[in-house]
């Protein structure tokens, strides 16, 4: 008991001094907000996408084996950006399991098979498709006829939420979001 | 000391039951949504509740520092490794009702390996490292810290955790006042992550996904309620961790594992404490201020301490 009360005393005195130190308010997060226009903008595709399968696997990344997950999804509808887009495409993430091993990257998209969702995605130099933004490029279509946007499972902590194209796009109906990417399309 | 852990441990149980929707924290499993074989049930507000559980089995588990700290920054590795200190510290002196997490946070000295990586058959670091040369993933180009933790699918063990810093994107600061991306905000959240938190849907969580510092205010750098009740869920008091071992997986390396000489018996890597020589541990105050005004001197013991 001795002994806790003395780490008790101790634990208090240092959070005194670090927060004597340390204890201006803090301003910052992990993920900048993308805004609806540059996450358009940035994108090589609009789609509305269902995931069919996924399959994990090692890959060469950043000068590391990574375990990464394909997804194959299938092209339901394009909203912008669709021209000569195939029905079906190949989407990858970052994270997955490969044998016992499991990798989880923090803010990623999530791609649920059997799931629709509303994908922004970039080309990669390799052919394959990625989430523009991470979970930022991502909005499961939901509601009794599953075509409201909802906020990714796994969304990142955004900076400058206010600005972001989460906040203008969740909860809105599918119709509505597509036309305000559509008009954000250069012609 | 026992009966005190015991008391903590009930006084969270029993705050946890009387009010389980105050706690929003949601923890990071083995299920993982992109697999249907996994039928993953999620929540109203998309946290998982299926698979098992991501946390530390030993009460002790070690964090390091990059060496090169973040050069594009301005900040060295003696900048950096007082405020990932405070971080975790942040975490690891949260109250569970009278004691703190069962798990200690040992920062180590200088780590040489300056990727993020998990090696099967040879000795890991789990780092903080800044990647300045490229930010190697598409599509995540606005991110400015990404958290990778490591884990056995069958029994949720996490195995390795990194988190790497956009050192290309982002401009992380230290101190006050803040003039770019707070350094120790991004890690305490990230920290969350290491120990094996996802997102909290509560507004004034740490580990919560939506933020605007405008509009919110709020101070990343300290827990609000839920993320201490996430912690000391994940740990809690009184918890009978299956070894105290502080080692990594594979043992401890601070090389890369292409650079580890070649393994010639089963323990790649080597024992902890021949290897480095902790900073400080983060569990306690005492600990957390001793390193913040010898963050500097300690890592210089560390490198020289180091058996290559």
């Amino acid at each position: 008991m001795g002994q806790v009360s003395r780490r008790g005393l101790l634990v208090g005195f240092a959070t005194g001094a670090v927060a004597s130190t340390f204890g201006v308010q803090a301003s910052a997060t992990i993920v900048r907000a993308l805004s609806l226009p540059s996450l358009v903008q940035g994108s090589r595709r609009i789609l509305v996408v269902t995931a069919l399968d996924a399959e994990s696997h090692f890959e060469e990344l950043g000068r590391r084996r990574r375990i990464v997950t394909d997804t194959r999804v299938r092209v339901e509808e394009g909203l912008a950006k669709a021209e000569g887009a195939d029905r079906e495409l190949m989407v990858r993430t970052l994270g997955g399991a490969v044998g016992r091993l499991g990798e989880r990257v923090h803010g990623q998209a999530q791609l649920v098979v059997g799931e629709p969702c509303v994908a922004f995605l970039l080309q990669g130099p390799d052919g394959l498709h990625y989430v523009n933004g991470m979970a930022q490029g991502h909005y499961p279509l939901r509601g009794t006829d599953a075509r409201r946007l909802a906020q990714s499972p796994d969304l990142p902590e955004i900076l400058g939420f206010d600005q972001s194209a989460v906040k203008a796009l969740v909860g809105t109906e599918l119709s509505s979001a597509g036309a305000r990417i559509r008009a954000l399309v250069a012609p | 000391m026992k009966r005190v852990h015991l008391l903590g441990a009930a006084a969270v149980s029993l705050a946890l039951l009387a009010a389980p929707r105050a706690q929003a924290f949601c923890r990071t499993t083995t299920c993982d949504p992109n697999k249907p074989k996994d039928a993953c049930q999620l929540d109203a507000h998309a946290c998982v509740l299926t698979g098992k559980t991501l946390g530390w089995r030993s009460s002790c588990v070690t964090v390091g520092v990059q060496r090169m700290g973040s050069p594009k920054n301005g900040l060295s590795f003696d900048d950096v490794a007082p405020i990932v200190q405070q971080a975790f510290g942040a975490w690891m002196n949260a109250d569970c009702g009278g004691s703190g997490p069962s798990i200690d946070v040992q920062l180590l000295g200088p780590i040489e390996c300056g990727v993020s990586e998990y090696n099967s058959d040879a000795g890991n670091a789990n780092i903080v490292l800044f990647r300045e040369d490229e930010w190697p993933y598409v599509g995540a180009a606005n991110a400015i810290g990404l958290t990778t933790t490591r884990f056995d699918t069958k029994t949720g063990d996490l195995w390795d955790a990194d988190i790497e810093l956009n050192g290309v994107g982002a401009q992380l600061s230290i101190g006050d006042p803040i003039t770019g991306d707070d350094l120790l905000s991004v890690l305490t959240h990230e920290a969350g992550h290491f120990l094996g938190l996802s997102h909290s849907d509560d507004p004034k969580a740490t580990m919560r996904a939506i933020y605007d510092p405008a509009r919110d205010g709020g101070d990343f750098r300290s827990l609000a309620p839920d993320d201490v009740a996430g912690i000391c869920t994940v740990y809690p008091p009184g918890r009978k961790a299956p070894t105290s071992s502080c080692e990594n997986r594979h043992g401890f390396s601070e090389q890369c594992g292409a650079d580890q000489p070649a393994r010639d018996n089963e323990s790649k890597g080597c024992s902890l404490n021949t290897r480095t020589a902790p900073l400080g541990s983060s569990r306690g105050g005492s600990a957390t201020l001793f390193a913040l005004l010898a963050a500097a001197a300690s890592a210089r013991l560390a490198r020289r301490r180091r058996i290559v």
